[in-house]
């Protein structure tokens, strides 16, 4: 569905990507991880066609985004984290917006919008940042688009509605669509993603399923210190030794995203080694 | 280039409902300005008023309001955050450029025009109220309507620069559009002055496009004339190839924006 090949790209200041390459595929939710400032929303905005790339190729849906063609941009919705909002009301601005969107759900919409209680009857300026994304991203997913891109979506909600996006977004994914969200809340996407993509200085640092993470690596908290020693990587907490270590006897577990990220930045070639070439 | 309809009645319809409130704000002031402008012209003459005068206010506000509302066809362009919303529009970039013209320059126009006419109408009617004052024609009126002519193709061209302006320049783009045609004017004349002129010689233009004078040195005087058809295609290339140029200019500048 998003296929980059050899990206390179930079801005005035320096090089953003050097020869990354990525396939993305339906059907997944994407969690796109890393340090701020390393590249996510420049990765975002030439999947959406808003940058072109200096060499290598993007692919998205077999076609070139940096034509921005209707057919293109109609079937992808990029929710920048800064983003502007007309001064109009939810109900308004699917009126004007919708139709530029075939596959638009105005009954998912409207639900979406009261299961995130946004006032209706404000314009979407008069609205606070967090009830702006809340429609923002509702209109999103209610669009129909086969990609949506969600820049650091849950910066700015509160803890409820960050529990409400989760639960929201586990309910539209399906194997047509393909989600990316790209966050340094790493928390945030837990129960969510299904493949995590860990991106630094503009390369691919870590990219498997949360399947073959979980197949691979244990996460556990051990007082024990030949474990701390075997472990990838470890990290004291209140309860004792937070370890990320191969799952070498195939113990079921749950994937700690933060420890999983830490891991990886720290102790990146120890991690690698646990996942076959 | 696919170009549908269907979008630009959307595209249309989604400025309107966004937009509707700054355009009526900005069409009072204007209608405003030109309430005080005919009021002030009736109360400073006296007797006789020449009716072609109060088309100096038609000219004055549509160059400058027309300037003003080309400049910021493509504002949202100016910050990431609006140039995402605005290039995210699934529409191509000659439906986005269509709609920005038809905003900034039919509707603006037609509804300034209307203003104006309106206004006019009844500043003329208050006028003749007044059994001391006189609204006539001027005695070479009809020469004006020449000029008139001039003047809306000058204002065309120059209100699709401003248009071009605005994709082209990030921030404050009606004064860096001003200041680059005052520069580029500028240049142009030191350009024929330093550069044409000692080339050229003594061929001097005349005021005929295609007509050009000699003087050689014995004192005989020589007129060249270019081909009717080459003359003609000079000066229809003068007059109106201006906004086909700048419109051009401006949808590969809308193709090429990276945000």
């Amino acid at each position: 569905m998003i296929d980059i090949q050899n990206l390179q790209f930079g801005y005035r200041k320096g090089k953003i990507f050097n020869g990354l390459s990525l396939h993305l595929q339906a059907g997944h939710i994407y969690g796109l991880l890393g340090k701020n400032g390393t590249g996510k929303s420049t990765l975002l905005r030439n999947i959406a066609g808003l940058l072109f790339p200096d060499e290598g190729s993007i692919r998205v849906m077999g076609k070139d985004p940096s034509k921005r063609q209707p057919e293109f941009l109609h079937r992808i919705f990029l929710v920048p984290e800064e983003f502007y909002v007309p001064p109009v009301t939810p109900a308004k601005y699917m009126e004007v917006h919708a139709p530029f969107y075939p596959a638009f759900n105005r009954e998912y919409y409207t639900r979406l919008l009261l299961e995130f209680e946004i006032p209706l009857d404000r314009t979407l300026q008069q609205m606070s940042y967090g009830q702006k994304k809340k429609v923002l991203i509702s209109f999103a997913l209610a669009s129909g688009t086969s990609v949506v891109l969600m820049d650091e979506p849950t910066n700015g909600l509160d803890i409820i509605s960050k529990s409400q996006f989760r639960k929201v977004l586990a309910g539209t994914a399906d194997e047509s669509k393909c989600i990316v969200i790209s966050t340094h809340q790493v928390k945030d996407l837990e129960n969510l993603i299904d493949r995590v993509t860990i991106i630094d200085e503009g390369r691919i640092l870590f990219d498997q399923t949360l399947d073959a993470i979980q197949t691979r690596l244990l996460f556990k908290i051990s007082f024990d210190s030949e474990e701390t020693r075997t472990a990838l990587y470890s990290e004291s907490s209140l309860r004792g030794k937070a370890l990320v270590m191969a799952n070498t006897h195939g113990e079921e577990g749950k994937v700690d995203l933060e420890l999983l990220y830490k891991a990886i930045i720290m102790n990146r070639p120890a991690v690698l080694s646990a996942f076959p070439a | 280039m696919q170009f549908s309809f269907y979008r630009l009645g959307l595209l249309i319809r989604r400025q309107w409902a966004e937009r509707s409130r700054l355009y009526i704000l900005m069409m009072a002031a204007i209608a405003g300005l030109l309430a005080v402008a005919f009021f002030l012209w009736g109360l400073t003459n006296q007797d006789k008023l020449w009716m072609e005068t109060a088309n100096i206010f038609l000219f004055v506000g549509l160059f400058l309001g027309g300037t003003i509302m080309a400049a910021m066809t493509f504002s949202d362009l100016s910050q990431r955050t609006t140039g995402i919303y605005y290039l995210s529009v699934p529409a191509t970039h000659g439906e986005k450029l269509v709609c920005g013209v038809l905003y900034s320059q039919v509707f603006f126009t037609a509804a300034y025009l209307l203003i104006f006419y309106i206004l006019r109408t009844a500043a003329f009617a208050i006028i003749r109220l007044y059994p001391h004052m006189s609204l006539e024609h001027m005695p070479d009126g009809q020469g004006m309507y020449e000029v008139y002519q001039y003047l809306v193709i000058v204002f065309v061209a120059v209100q699709t620069l401003y248009l071009l302006g605005s994709v082209y320049f990030e921030r404050f783009a009606f004064v860096k559009t001003t200041v680059s045609a005052v520069l580029v004017i500028v240049g142009f004349v030191l350009f024929a002055v330093y550069v044409i002129h000692p080339i050229t010689g003594d061929l001097h233009p005349t005021g005929q496009v295609g007509v050009f004078r000699i003087e050689s040195e014995n004192g005989s005087e020589y007129t060249y004339t270019l081909p009717q058809w080459i003359s003609r295609f000079i000066w229809f290339m003068v007059k109106y190839m201006w906004a086909p140029v700048f419109w051009t200019a401006a949808y590969f500048r809308l193709k090429e924006k990276e945000l």
